[in-house]
């Protein structure tokens, strides 16, 4: 049987504007954290960068993104994603996802969450607030 | 360090009802039917459970989660040993349970030596899943 793969530790996990990954040094500027969103109307589209920083993992990671609306009944997922698997050997290595991701549509006014799955196991969230901009005259 | 910046399988992002035009500066992106169907979905009714729960303890198996509807929102639920949490949304009743799961992880650990066969079996099952952080 295939051994499993250590569960990791999230150390980070945020929504920004974007991310930067500068190449060379593969240091990463997150620019514009937030966790309220304004716009005047819904539906909305938005460019968010995610960034994600994990430790204390060993062997094969497959990693998914998904988009809750928190405010609806069910929860239901309304954009998401999955991303190349990558193999880990050290454990004391830090593993970081960082990801501008494409437009993500806010249907409705609320509350929406980003939830970051590794092997399809829950490692946290980050959570946005979708809200109502006043239009001055 | 290892760096993802990409995705395997193209992110979508879908919208229910009509197609409705963009307000935000940036044109959306429109997903087809498909594309809706495809992503636009409930959530599973359980999940694998992998966070953090206290500083002190980690997950070495991950627990099986059920949700369930509950007066105040949403339980989740570990059958295994029968813990739950509660809250608004399905991951604050996650939240709620992990603080539960580390409570009764800490209260059986400081009892080991006088507990009875049922909190023991208990006991067993939360060290299967958590381990203590040497430190």
């Amino acid at each position: 049987m295939e051994e499993q793969a250590a569960i990791p530790s999230l150390l980070a996990l945020l929504l920004s504007d974007y991310v930067i990954v500068e190449a060379g040094t593969n240091k990463k500027t997150i620019v514009g954290v937030f966790d309220n969103l304004w716009a005047a109307e819904v539906p909305t589209a938005r460019q968010i960068g995610l960034f994600a920083r994990m430790t204390d993992m060993e062997g094969s990671y497959g990693f998914t993104i998904k988009v809750v609306q928190l405010d609806a009944d069910d929860e239901p997922v309304v954009a998401g994603g999955k991303m190349s698997p990558v193999n880990v050997t050290d454990r004391l290595q830090t593993v970081d996802v960082a990801l501008n991701l494409p437009m993500t549509v806010f249907p409705q006014f609320g509350r929406y969450e980003f939830q970051l799955f590794s092997n399809d196991v829950y490692l946290g969230r980050a959570i946005v607030n979708v809200c109502k901009q006043e239009v001055q005259a | 360090m290892a760096t993802i910046s990409a995705f395997d399988e193209d992110y979508a992002a879908a919208m229910p009802g009509p197609p409705q035009p963009a307000t935000s500066a940036v044109r959306a992106y429109q997903p087809s039917d498909a594309e809706v169907r495809k992503v636009f979905q409930r959530q599973p009714d359980q999940i694998q459970y992998g966070a953090r729960l206290h500083p002190d303890l980690r997950i070495v198996i991950p627990f099986r989660v059920l949700f369930e509807k509950s007066a105040t929102g949403v339980a989740a639920v570990v059958p295994e040993v029968s813990e739950y949490g509660v809250g608004a949304s399905r991951s604050e009743a996650l939240d709620d349970l992990g603080r539960t799961l580390a409570e009764l992880y800490f209260s059986l650990e400081r009892d080991e030596h006088r507990l009875s066969p049922d909190l023991a079996s208990v006991r067993a099952k939360l060290t299967a899943h958590l381990v203590r952080i040497d430190r």
